[in-house]
């Protein structure tokens, strides 16, 4: 309603008002005032009434008359806006159009008549809003002047009349909007898409398509052929030819080609095509949609390279390869070439048996855990399990286990191994050598130390700790700690000559021990050469040689002895033939020659000269006679050791026991058993002050064992006395031993032990 | 008649050369059985002659010889005798100042005065 129409209203209502005051004013009786108060108000309601009611009249016919215009304008196909605008006589009138939300392609947004997307409409000081709803949902909003504001049936009567061809143009739309996001979509899509006519015209085509032709703009290919863009020319005959052929249906296909673009580049595209219908159901235009594949082709190339590679390396190496599932189940051609040779299994034999199969049963359980842990996704560490081949023994085997995807992406599990039973076994022997090695040097009886190029110990067996006296744990990474000081030059010429290669055999040296003391020691030394040749340290072997050199000394002695004895004995000899027969001798050639120089003149003196020459010669005869006996006794050598003791006891002052074994003895043997004899009589009669002596000969474990024995008063030196010295260097020579026996008040017993070495004696 | 002093050790050759010499017109004046006794008697007795054994238990006849000879008022003439060869001492003979030497199987009283002449 206007302000005007409202300002008239209320002019009116106190016009009449001051009348009927007035008129209620004149009427001077109460009665009457009363009947002109109701009068009034029956004659105003009445005109109110009546005044109302042909406004409301007025205005339906106005809005009747809208209308129909509106409808007879929608009819004639007028746009909604512009029939709107004539009937509501707002030239500024914007229509707007909401996009229905179920319909999900546009949105829900609002877009304007273009379809371009608009921001929500709103209400402001120039422009009121106004919705159009159609079965209670808003398809359009129109905007107008705030001035129609005065006559809000006008534009209701007119918008709920246009609110069926709002519906329709939301519908445009709405296929506006559509056309557009399909447009964007296309142009943004890294696929290929492109529209040809049925003569295989290109119509249009979007960015991604433009670029993989190599032109930079529509209008350079719109128009051409797409076989001239997309196909090489050497093929581009038989294309032509597929095309005409799919006409005119041209159903649906794919079609992948490579080809060089305008811009020079190799592309291949995976083309797929389908035919656009009119509502005929004629092909007006093809649509064909394409990937451009190069990369993937080459990566794919690559892939193939990879795996060719790959194949190749499987065949050529010498390592086992074998492909098992999960379970364990050797794959179809699941095992590589070295294996087959290693084995003699070819991947028909072991393909869909099971990899345990190939493996020795106290090896099954762990292997089986391994394959199982690897097909779990843990690589599993390398073990050794023994492998059955077809033939021959089995091999040890160091293998590991991972999973992998095989070429179908499948989870498998990839055995990879190798023969290692020559390095094990060359390992164990090895291992046995240097134990072998380890029980030689830790049992030997002999020092054996290892220096290395730097003079530091690195072994130091249990005989050089027996004879050096210092614990392995002692010396070993330290200097050779028994060199004495004055030994040093001598120990480095020594490792000089063993480091340029050559050995040392039986070198006799001094060492010190521990304590200090030094050893007499033969050393014996070689290098110790690594693989190349090279000397890497050398072994020292040590004997303690001051046994042996104890012996050598006595022996050196005893022989010093036999020799002075032998010397003594011919001086003593010489002088007692001096001494005795030939004195004699020469005095009786004396007496001789006297008597025979008196034979003539006096033949009395003569004859007794020559008597006395006769005694003296007796004499000489007897000296000769013991001397000989002193050489070597006539008995022992004409009648044997009984014989030639019994004429020692015979001749003994003492009462003597001879108790002898009759055994055969070599001469050597009978004759030192025979001095022993005499020279032990010989003491018990000057130095025992016995009573009486026994004598005892016998074989005794393959020893003749000669005893004598008396009941003197002992206390007899066994060092002192050149008679039991040379004795017992006598025996000694006869590698036999003689001993003595002598306590203080309890006699003396000599006793000598000579082996009976030779054949049938002992 | 020359007076001669028996030196040696051996009482058989001692008692066999007194009476190869007596009988041979010597005047034996002594024995000694070793060399100090010898010593003694060529003192006491003042021999002409000494009739002197090489090998005596306590010293050897060159030795001694030697010694005898050191004084010089009186010199005896020495002739060593011994059982052995005088090959045996290899020229000590000759240096020595004995008058020689006989083996004592070959003693004779001509063959001592050829020694003395």
């Amino acid at each position: 309603m206007s302000r005007l129409t409202v300002a008239f209203g209320l002019a009116l209502l106190v016009v009449v008002a001051t009348v009927c005051i007035a008129l209620v004013a004149a009427t001077s009786d109460g009665t009457n005032r009363w009947t002109t108060i109701v009068l009034i108000v029956v004659v105003g309601v009445t005109f109110v009434v009546s005044g109302l009611t042909a406004l409301a009249r007025r205005r339906e016919n106005l809005a009747r008359s809208s209308v129909t215009d509106v409808a007879v304008a929608l009819q004639g196909g007028a746009p909604v806006r512009e029939a709107l605008a004539d009937m509501l006589r707002d030239p500024s009138l914007e229509v707007l159009y909401r996009l229905d939300p179920r319909r999900g392609l546009g949105g829900a947004g609002w877009v304007d008549r273009e379809g371009h997307d608009v921001p929500e409409p709103e209400a402001d000081e120039a422009r009121a809003l106004k919705l159009v709803e159609l079965g209670g949902e808003p398809v359009a909003a129109i905007l107008y002047d705030v001035t129609l504001e005065d006559e809000p049936e006008l534009v209701d009567a007119v918008t709920a009349t246009a609110a069926l061809a709002f519906h329709n143009e939301r519908l445009q739309a709405e296929l506006r909007a559509e056309i557009r996001l399909a447009g964007v979509l296309a142009d943004t899509t890294p696929g290929l898409l492109s529209n040809v006519d049925t003569e295989g015209r290109i119509i249009k085509l979007n960015l991604a398509t433009l670029m993989a032709s190599g032109y930079s703009s529509d209008e350079e290919v719109r128009g051409k052929h797409f076989w001239d863009v997309f196909i090489d020319p050497e093929e581009r005959d038989e294309m032509i030819a597929r095309f005409r052929a799919a006409a005119p249906g041209f159903p649906p296909g794919e079609y992948e080609n490579a080809f060089t673009n305008a811009r020079g580049e190799r592309r291949v595209i995976y083309w797929r095509s389908a035919p656009v219908l009119d509502q005929h159901g004629r092909v007006v235009s093809i649509v064909a949609g394409g990937l451009d594949v190069t990369d993937r082709k080459a990566r794919e190339h690559e892939a193939e390279l990879r795996r060719g590679f790959l194949d190749a390396i499987t065949v050529a190496m010498p390592s086992f390869l074998i492909a098992v599932d999960p379970n364990g189940i050797v794959m179809e051609d699941g095992v590589n070439p070295a294996f087959t040779e290693a084995f003699g299994w070819s991947s028909a034999d072991m393909g869909g048996r099971s990899f345990l199969d190939l493996v020795a049963s106290e090896y099954q359980y762990v292997d089986r855990m391994t394959i199982a842990n690897a097909a779990n996704g843990v690589v599993q560490a390398e073990r050794e399990s023994s492998w059955l081949p077809r033939e021959g023994a089995p091999r040890v085997v160091a293998w590991s286990a991972r999973p992998v995807l095989d070429p179908q992406g499948r989870n498998i599990v990839l055995v990879a191994g190798s023969d290692v039973t020559v390095r094990r076994r060359r390992e164990e022997e090895t291992r046995a050598s240097e134990e072998r090695f380890r029980a030689v040097v830790d049992s030997s009886p002999v020092a054996i130390v290892e220096l290395g190029l730097d003079d530091t110990v690195k072994l130091w067996n249990p005989a050089a700790e027996r004879i050096f006296g210092w614990a392995a744990e002692d010396v070993i990474g330290g200097e050779a700690p028994m060199v004495p000081p004055d030994r040093l030059g001598e120990f480095e010429t020594l490792v000089d000559r063993v480091r340029t290669g050559s050995s040392v055999e039986g070198f006799e040296t001094v060492r010190v021990r521990r304590d200090g003391t030094p050893i007499a020691v033969s050393v014996s030394t070689a290098p110790v050469h690594d693989a190349r040749g090279e000397v890497i340290s050398h072994m020292a072997v040590f004997s303690d040689i001051s046994d042996r050199k104890r012996q050598e000394e006595e022996l050196r002695a005893s022989r010093a002895r036999l020799v002075e004895a032998a010397d003594d004995a011919r001086r003593k000899l010489e002088r007692n033939l001096h001494d005795g027969a030939q004195q004699r001798l020469v005095a009786l050639s004396v007496s001789l020659r006297l008597a025979e120089s008196k034979l003539g003149d006096d033949p009395a003196t003569s004859a007794s000269i020559l008597a006395g020459a006769r005694e003296e010669l007796t004499h000489a005869l007897e000296d000769l006679r013991e001397l000989a006996r002193g050489i070597h006794p006539a008995v022992l050598t004409d009648r044997g050791l009984g014989a030639a003791v019994d004429a020692l006891v015979a001749r003994s002052p003492l009462p003597v026991e001879a108790d002898i074994e009759p055994v055969p003895l070599p001469p050597a043997v009978e004759a030192a058993a025979y001095y022993v004899v005499a020279e032990a009589l010989t003491n018990v009669v000057k130095y025992a002050q016995a009573s009486s002596a026994v004598v005892r000969i016998a074989r005794e474990n393959g020893m003749l064992a000669v005893t004598v024995g008396d009941d003197g008063i002992g206390g007899a030196d066994p060092a002192g006395g050149s008679g039991l010295r040379g004795l017992a260097d006598r025996v000694a020579a006869l590698d036999g031993s003689l001993s003595v026996a002598s306590p203080q008040g309890g006699g003396t017993a000599v006793r000598a032990e000579i082996p009976l070495v030779e054949e049938g004696l002992a | 008649m020359a007076r001669v002093l028996i030196v040696d050790d051996h009482p058989s050759f001692r008692a066999s050369a007194r009476a190869v010499l007596e009988a041979d017109g010597f005047e034996v004046v002594g024995e000694a059985e070793d060399g100090e006794s010898a010593l003694d008697a060529v003192r006491t007795l003042s021999p002409d002659v000494i009739l002197l054994d090489v090998q005596l238990p306590d010293a050897n006849g060159f030795d001694l010889c030697a010694l005898m000879c050191a004084n010089p008022s009186r010199l005896p003439s020495i002739v060593l005798v011994s059982s052995r060869d005088a090959a045996d001492y290899d020229g000590l003979i000759d240096t020595s100042p004995a008058k020689g030497f006989i083996s004592k199987a070959d003693l004779t009283g001509d063959a001592v005065r050829a020694l003395l002449a």
